[in-house]
């Protein structure tokens, strides 16, 4: 009883930081943040691109199997690295997994209403009353949308304020290790595209 | 006769005691959580370097100290046992070359699925063996609890592996349990209050650092330590959070066993042989124990060494084989039941 009631008083603490739990919702994007910011310009370069640390956006992957990236490798950006290596690469999904779930859940359901109808006495009424119940909220939860989002919170409405266009193009996006400061590294033609000033806003 | 290490080194053999291992416990736990949180990668390289070998040596004493001098009736469990320890470290070790080769079939999450469901299935085994020993119990949920746990593993392969990063510290806690069962009941209640500081840390640490920047360092040991948190998994919380999450359990645990389980569970000093049942068959068997107890200490010292010759290799390796000392935890807690 004193734990059954340590449980559920553990369940309401947990309730209270909803904030925090947001079950299967993706989490919101991070706030802006101030970071240092250098224009260079590379005569020679074939495209501009623009070079993130890592660290200022911390992309998460998979490890790859063993302790350190393989020999020559040493020297390459993480994102280059675990590409190349094929092991930040998510795998499709093996439709067999799902399968080898099934086939254990039908099991457990199994074996656990054989246990309980075994054990007998009124112990044996009660879980087999719990088993039907969760039997119960799962066939629900197949129909009922429990990752839904939260109701969003209306928008406030902001005018479109257009910026004169300095320069408008493709750059490639490098994530590198170490480093504190986001580059943007300009090839000639963005670089003389600037130059020339910017462009009037076109409006919409 | 035998007295407590405890009381060797001047522990009230009262009630007060109990108290006392309780304030320990906080102490460490309180002290483990302000440097977790504070600074979790420097903290978790020392705490590993420092305690990783003696928590190691501390616990294969303490498991000797209760380990039968024969098997009698429960060959069968310890062999099982054994199988499974060695087996399965083995199978762990060898994931990662495998994957490296890259004429590899099998794709990880499948190899992981396949070691988590075997892992499942060994203690699911153990555990319905010892229901069948005295004292018994109905080990009947076994296999429907195990069956639950293999659909889990099959819907996601690495959070069960994650799950195990996070639960394994819990078990000294566990075990320090089963000691005072034994040993000293009246200090459970005690101790059972004191155990409330380490969910009350986790969600301080949670409060405190779950939206906190990502953590600096972006060397190969500092990314090593943040993926053996699980950050690449648990991607909602900052990793920050998860290093100093897992820093603060793995030092807990080292606490319970390199100062908590010393001082109250080895019922003489480390080095007396005399509570050893193996040890007291006497003749080669205790020469056996002295010997491993000695080859322990040589271990000690040469993860130390490596440790400073090369940390993040040692670190790596030291990872895989102390899987050993996982798995050995298990049936020796279920005989602790």
């Amino acid at each position: 009883m004193r734990y059954s009631f340590l449980a559920v008083l553990a369940l309401f603490g947990w309730s209270l930081v909803p904030t925090a739990a947001r079950a299967d919702l993706a989490p919101p994007p991070p706030p802006a943040k101030e970071v240092k910011f250098v224009v260079e310009l590379d005569e020679k370069a074939k495209g501009s691109k623009l070079i993130v640390p890592q660290t200022l956006v911390n992309p998460r992957f998979r490890p790859g199997p063993g302790a350190a990236p393989k020999a020559g490798k040493e020297g390459l950006a993480v994102l280059e690295y675990e590409v190349v290596d094929d092991a930040a690469v998510e795998p499709a999904r093996n439709r067999n997994h799902l399968l080898m779930a099934g086939v254990a859940f039908t099991l457990a359901l199994g074996l656990g209403g054989i246990w309980i109808v075994r054990r007998g006495g009124r112990s044996a009424a009660r879980g087999l009353a719990l088993l039907v119940a969760a039997g119960g909220v799962l066939a629900a939860s197949t129909v009922v949308w429990a990752n839904a989002g939260p109701p969003r919170k209306p928008e406030e409405k902001k005018e479109a304020i257009l910026l004169p266009v300095t320069f408008d193009g493709k750059l490639t996006l490098e994530m590198v290790r170490g480093g504190d400061t986001i580059k943007l590294v300009l090839d000639q033609e963005a670089y003389d595209a600037i130059k020339k000033g910017p462009k009037k806003p076109e409006g919409k | 006769m035998s007295s407590s290490f405890g009381e060797a080194v001047g522990l009230p053999a009262k009630r007060d005691s109990g108290a006392l291992l309780a304030v320990s416990l906080v102490v460490i736990a309180v002290a483990s959580a302000l440097l977790a949180g504070w600074m979790p990668i420097v903290f978790s390289i020392a705490t590993v370097f420092l305690f990783a070998g003696p928590h190691n040596w501390c616990e294969a004493r303490y498991i000797l100290g209760r380990l039968p001098a024969r098997a009698g009736k429960l060959w069968g469990f310890f062999t099982l046992s054994f199988v499974g320890i060695v087996g399965l470290t083995a199978a762990f070790a060898y994931i990662p070359s495998y994957l490296q080769n890259t004429s590899e079939v099998l794709e990880a999450d499948t190899l992981y699925g396949v070691w988590n469901s075997a892992f499942v299935i060994w203690i699911a085994t153990l555990i319905w063996m010892r229901s069948r020993t005295n004292p018994r119990f109905d080990g009947g949920w076994v296999w429907p609890v195990a069956f639950l746990l293999l659909a889990g593993i099959w819907l996601h392969p690495f959070a069960f592996s994650i799950a195990i990063v996070y639960l394994h510290p819990l078990m000294a806690l566990w075990l320090l349990d089963r000691e005072l069962c034994r040993s000293h009941p009246d200090w459970r209640p005690t101790y059972h209050a004191g155990l409330l500081v380490v969910p009350l840390l986790l969600l301080v640490l949670f409060w405190r650092l779950h939206d906190a920047p990502s953590l600096p360092g972006d060397d190969p040991l500092s990314l090593a330590i943040q993926q053996h948190a699980g950050d690449w998994l648990l991607t909602s919380v900052s990793n920050h959070f998860l290093v100093a999450a897992h820093t603060f359990l793995e030092t807990v645990h080292y606490g319970v066993w390199v100062i908590l389980i010393p001082l109250i569970g080895y019922r003489s000093k480390p080095w007396e042989l005399n509570t050893i049942p193996s040890a007291r068959r006497g003749g080669a068997w205790r020469t056996g124990v002295l010997l491993l107890l000695l080859f322990g200490l040589l271990v000690v010292a040469v993860l130390w060494a490596c440790f400073l010759m090369d940390y993040g290799t040692t670190r790596y390796i030291y990872f895989v084989v102390a899987l050993l000392h996982v798995l050995a935890e298990i049936p020796f807690l279920l005989r602790m039941i």
